[in-house]
């Protein structure tokens, strides 16, 4: 079997000869990794079984600002500060709950185009997949600041339904595009959760966001496309909405968070699981040995009837030493 | 008194120009600014007691603590003439490097909530720059936020800033944010962590009784 037949065997929840895995770092991380094997190519033997990109609307650096960066949404990233991935958001687009504000997005169909077919190009025999980062709830924090965007959900409802669904219509013109291609599924980025409990609550996710996800969902799965949702922090409220609305896939999957007996014996004959190795407590803190216990006890759990890919919480970041990151990648193969 | 139980109830559901209303009505009355004002902190309290307990959540209780900021706004020219004292003063910040600072914000709102006055120091705040701000605010209480690996490190580097200034005696240094634990706040020696921020305002207030 192939990389993506053993991947779509697991999305189907099939257990297979090998348990599928995927591994990302920071950029930071990934120079440490290059010092410490002194091999620029270290990687190559330890490749996942998933290959993707996300469309973000394309960050530019602004020629009259440095370390800015303006997106095809109209939104700034300052990145000049602690954050060089993403940024924070210099000065809300839209700073009153007046849907007249709203800047219509600039939708670069040609460089949409272009990576998908790059992304097709360089997938090797891997499980192929295109992404919409802050797809929903954070593409609505990014015009409003995250403060006001949660206060309006209690304040101005009416507004925040309209703001939403123009950013649900935008994303399925982006859709629309991604299933003239032949991917194997669609990621949505979107963070929802927190240590403990959902940011913004179960009820107002269920009266704001689930409606226009389940609409983009299903667009993804005309076309017979898997659907995979990345939140970060604690969503189980909300599992069985998202199968409900046609989820084949959940990634992040916090361990410090979730209890994994508990949820794979709850959903996991109707969800799948990407992630379960702790970036946030067991990659910095344990040691190799440790954490080569950590991952064959998570894999007995996660791994019966399929519905699983190993992999760490998060892109590993660079706090975790290098032998830990060999450790958990040799561990990853053996399964 | 029934003017003071509305001012708590419709702060609760984050009516804030109701709440405006009526405390300025309550003032018209002649009721004593204290009382008004702990109609407004007993309001607060409910909402953190609800939040810590999982039934409400974060848009909650910024609806709730921008009334009471409407309510406090009034109120604040009487509370000294009137003898309002704050409970205690806290600067309050993420640590350098860390920009996550919804779980700051909500901690500050629920200190305000219980009556101490606390200065925003932002995010992404250096060591040095927390021990500035607690001798030049003469503060009891400093609140360090951090919701990465990466970033719960300067904590420690925090703690020894204030041996090294000689002030660690005086000031009480709170810790939290998600990867933060118990056992790592006795390792570095900070004086309390505790998971959420309603009772991160309880244990503040306990230090500014002691
Ligand atoms: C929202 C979010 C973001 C937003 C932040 C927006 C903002 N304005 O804050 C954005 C998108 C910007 C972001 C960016 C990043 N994030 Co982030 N983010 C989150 C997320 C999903 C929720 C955090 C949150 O707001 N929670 C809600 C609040 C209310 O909770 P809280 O902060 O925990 O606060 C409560 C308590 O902790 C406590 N508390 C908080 N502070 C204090 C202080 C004291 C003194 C006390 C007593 C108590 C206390 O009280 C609060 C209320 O009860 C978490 C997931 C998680 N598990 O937490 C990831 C998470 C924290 N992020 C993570 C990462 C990796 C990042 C990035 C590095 C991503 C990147 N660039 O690629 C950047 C880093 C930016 C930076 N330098 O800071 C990882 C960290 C992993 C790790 N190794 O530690 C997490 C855990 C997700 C994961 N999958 O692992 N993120």
């Amino acid at each position: 079997m192939t990389k993506r037949e053993i991947v779509i065997q697991a999305l189907l929840h099939k257990e297979t000869l090998n348990v599928p895995y995927h591994a990302e770092f920071t950029l930071q991380e990934y120079e440490n990794m290059v010092n410490y094997t002194k091999d620029k190519n270290f990687f190559d033997e330890y490749e996942g079984y998933l290959h993707y990109a996300q469309y973000w609307g394309y960050p530019t650096e602004l020629p009259d600002k440095k370390e800015h960066f303006k997106d095809d949404f109209g939104v700034t990233w300052n990145r000049s500060g602690a954050d060089k991935d993403i940024g924070v958001v210099d000065n809300p687009v839209i700073s009153e709950p007046d849907i007249s504000l709203y800047p219509t997005p600039y939708l670069n169909e040609k460089r949409i185009r272009e990576e998908c077919e790059n992304l097709l190009k360089t997938k090797g025999d891997k499980f192929c997949f295109v992404g919409i980062g802050f797809s929903m709830f954070e593409r609505l924090w990014s015009y409003l600041g995250m403060e006001d965007a949660l206060i309006y959900m209690i304040t101005d409802k009416e507004f925040v339904h309209e703001l939403l669904d123009k950013i649900c219509e935008f994303n399925l013109k982006v859709i629309d595009i991604f299933n003239e291609y032949p991917f194997d599924g669609i990621y949505f980025g979107d963070d929802w959760g927190q240590q403990r409990g959902m940011i913004m609550g179960a009820p107002l996710w269920r009266e704001f966001i689930k409606p226009r996800m389940a609409k983009m969902y299903a667009r993804a799965k005309k076309n017979g496309k898997f659907v995979l949702q990345h939140s970060c922090g604690d969503i189980q409220e909300i599992f069985e909405d998202l199968i409900e609305i046609g989820l084949d896939c959940y990634q992040t999957v916090q361990p410090e968070i979730y209890n994994l007996t508990e949820i794979k014996e709850k959903y996991g004959d109707r969800l799948a699981f990407w992630g379960t190795i702790s970036t946030q407590q067991d990659l910095t803190n344990k040691t190799p040995e440790e954490l080569k216990e950590i991952i064959k006890k998570t894999v007995a759990i996660m791994k019966k009837g399929g519905g699983f890919i190993l992999a760490p919480t998060h892109a590993i970041p660079q706090d975790v030493p290098p032998e830990n990151v060999i450790a958990m990648l040799n561990e990853f193969k053996k399964y | 008194m029934q003017i003071l139980n509305d001012i708590s109830e419709n702060l609760q559901k984050g009516k804030a120009k109701v709440v405006k209303e009526l405390v300025q009505t309550a003032l018209n009355e002649g009721i004593a600014v204290k009382e008004i004002l702990g109609s407004l902190l007993d309001g607060m309290g409910v909402i953190g007691e609800k939040f810590k307990n999982n039934e409400v959540y974060v848009p909650e209780v910024l609806v709730a603590a921008r009334a009471m900021n409407m309510g406090t706004q009034i109120l604040k020219p009487y509370l000294a003439e009137n003898g309002v004292e704050a409970v205690g003063r806290v600067c309050i910040g993420t640590v350098k490097g860390d920009l996550h600072d919804i779980g700051k914000n909500l901690v500050k709102m629920m200190l305000e909530g219980k009556g101490l006055e606390v200065i925003d120091l932002g995010t992404d705040v250096a060591p040095e720059a927390f021990v500035k701000a607690a001798i030049e605010n003469d503060c009891t209480i400093i609140c360090c936020s951090a919701l990465l690996t990466t970033t719960m490190g300067v904590m420690e580097e925090v703690v020894k800033a204030f041996n090294e200034a000689g002030i660690r005696e005086k000031v009480k240094i709170m810790i939290g944010g998600a990867p933060i634990t118990q056992e790592f706040c006795d390792k570095i020696g900070a004086d309390a962590y505790t998971p959420d921020a309603a009772t991160a305002a309880d244990k503040a207030v306990e230090f500014c009784k002691r």
